[in-house]
C-alpha cells in the first residue's frame, strides 16, 4: 500500500468494467469499484474478477458514488484518492506522474488536464467547458484549463472534507467552491481516451443541462454552502 | 367593497366546495396516517376556506382595510403566499430526506464491504 486509493464509480458499465479492472490490476495501487446501483451485471463481473466492490443499494449518481469512495478511503486511512472512471477514458500511465506532481507541489486537489499543453479546440462540444472555465476564472481568479476532467487527485485533507459532507460533489462547482475557501488546486497534463462502451453519466442532451446547471452553480454556490476551514500543514 | 354581487347559488356552491375539500383532506389524512404536524397545515387551510365561504365579508373587510381594490386579489395574494411557503418547506424536507437516504445507502454499502480484501 502506497497510500493511494483509486475510486472507480461504475453505473451500468458491464461492457467495460472487466477491462478497467484488468488495467488497474497492472498498477501497484489499491482500487475500489463503487457500484452505483447498476441494473446490469457490473457488480457481478467486478466480483468475479475478485475486485473490491462497494455495492450501493440504489443509484445515487456520481456524487454519491464518489462520496462512498471517500468515506471508505477515510475509514481505511488512505492518504490520497484519485477518481478513475470505469469506462476506459482515464489512462493508468498518468496516475504516477499525477501523484508525483501532487507531492512536489503540495496542492490539495490536482486535476488531470487535457488542455494544459494543447489548447482546447473550440467546438460545440467544448463550448460548455469554456463556459465553465470562464465561470471558475470569474469566481476564483484562477484558470483551470480542464475543469470538467474527472481525473482528479485529492489529498488527505480533502478526503476528510468530502467524507464528512453530504453536499460536495466531484464536479467543477464544488472545486470552485473549495478554491474560494482557500483549497489549493493544481493541474497536471494528461490525455484521455474515448470511452470503451456504454453511455456516460453525461449523455448528449444531459450534457447541455449539466453545463447550464454547473455555470449557475459555480456562480451562486458560495452563497448557499457553509464555509469550510482549511487547516494548514497537510499530513 | 361589499359583496352584493355574490348570488345565493354561488355562496351555496362555495360552501359545498369548501366542506367537500375539508372532508376530502380529512379522509385522506386519516387513511394515509400522515404525521399530525403535517396534517395541521391542511386542516387549518380547509377551515379557513369554510370560514371564508360562510362569511365572504371577512375578505372584503381585510382588503378594504389594506386598500386592496378587489377582495379576490387579496385572497390570491394570501393563498399563493401560504402555498409558496409550504412548497418551500417541502423542498427543504425532500432535499434533507434525499441526503439522509443517500447517506444511509452509503453506510449500508460500506458496512457490507467484504473484510477479506483482495490484494
Amino acid at each position: 500500500m502506497n497510500g493511494l486509493l483509486l475510486v472507480v464509480p461504475a453505473f451500468n458499465e458491464e461492457e467495460s468494467i472487466a477491462a478497467t479492472i484488468e488495467i488497474l490490476r497492472s498498477q501497484p495501487y489499491d482500487f475500489v469499484i463503487i457500484n452505483d446501483g447498476s441494473a446490469d451485471r457490473t457488480a457481478e463481473i467486478a466480483k468475479e474478477k475478485a475486485a473490491l466492490v462497494i455495492d450501493l443499494p440504489f443509484n445515487q449518481g456520481l456524487a454519491g458514488a464518489f462520496l462512498a469512495g471517500m468515506q471508505y478511503a477515510k475509514a481505511k486511512g488512505y492518504r490520497y484518492v484519485m477518481q478513475f472512471d470505469a469506462d476506459g477514458q482515464h489512462l493508468p500511465q498518468y496516475i504516477e506522474p499525477m501523484l508525483n506532481t501532487m507531492m512536489k507541489t503540495n496542492v490539495d486537489i490536482l486535476i488531470g488536464s487535457r488542455f494544459l499543453e494543447d489548447t482546447m479546440p473550440v467546438s460545440l462540444r467544448t463550448f460548455g467547458s469554456i463556459l465553465i472555465r470562464t465561470m471558475v476564472k470569474l469566481t476564483t481568479g484562477q484558470l483551470l484549463t480542464d475543469p470538467t476532467s474527472g481525473m482528479r487527485l485529492y489529498n488527505k485533507q480533502m478526503i476528510d472534507v468530502f467524507a464528512n459532507r453530504t453536499d460536495l460533489t466531484p464536479e467543477p462547482d464544488t472545486i470552485a467552491y473549495l478554491m474560494r475557501n482557500g483549497v489549493q488546486v493544481g493541474e497536471c497534463p494528461i490525455t484521455m481516451q474515448d470511452r470503451l462502451a456504454g453511455t456516460s453519466y453525461l449523455s448528449s442532451w444531459s450534457a447541455a443541462k449539466y453545463m447550464i446547471r454547473m455555470a449557475f452553480s459555480i456562480l451562486m454556490i458560495q452563497f448557499v454552502r457553509t464555509r469550510i476551514e482549511r487547516k494548514e500543514a497537510v499530513l | 367593497m361589499i359583496q352584493e354581487g355574490l348570488s345565493v347559488l354561488f355562496r351555496i356552491l362555495l360552501l359545498a366546495g369548501s366542506i367537500g375539500t375539508a372532508s376530502f383532506f380529512l379522509r385522506k389524512i386519516r387513511k394515509a396516517k400522515i404525521q399530525i404536524y403535517d396534517a395541521i397545515f391542511w386542516l387549518i387551510f380547509s377551515a379557513i376556506l369554510i370560514v371564508l365561504s360562510v362569511f365572504p365579508e371577512v375578505l372584503s373587510f381585510f382588503s378594504g382595510w389594506l386598500g386592496i381594490r378587489s377582495p379576490a386579489n387579496f385572497l390570491f395574494l394570501v393563498i399563493i403566499f401560504l402555498l409558496l411557503i409550504h412548497q418551500f418547506s417541502l423542498t427543504i424536507r425532500i432535499s434533507m430526506l434525499e441526503n439522509k437516504l443517500n447517506l444511509l445507502g452509503r453506510k449500508y454499502a460500506l458496512d457490507n464491504v467484504p473484510t477479506d480484501e483482495p490484494e
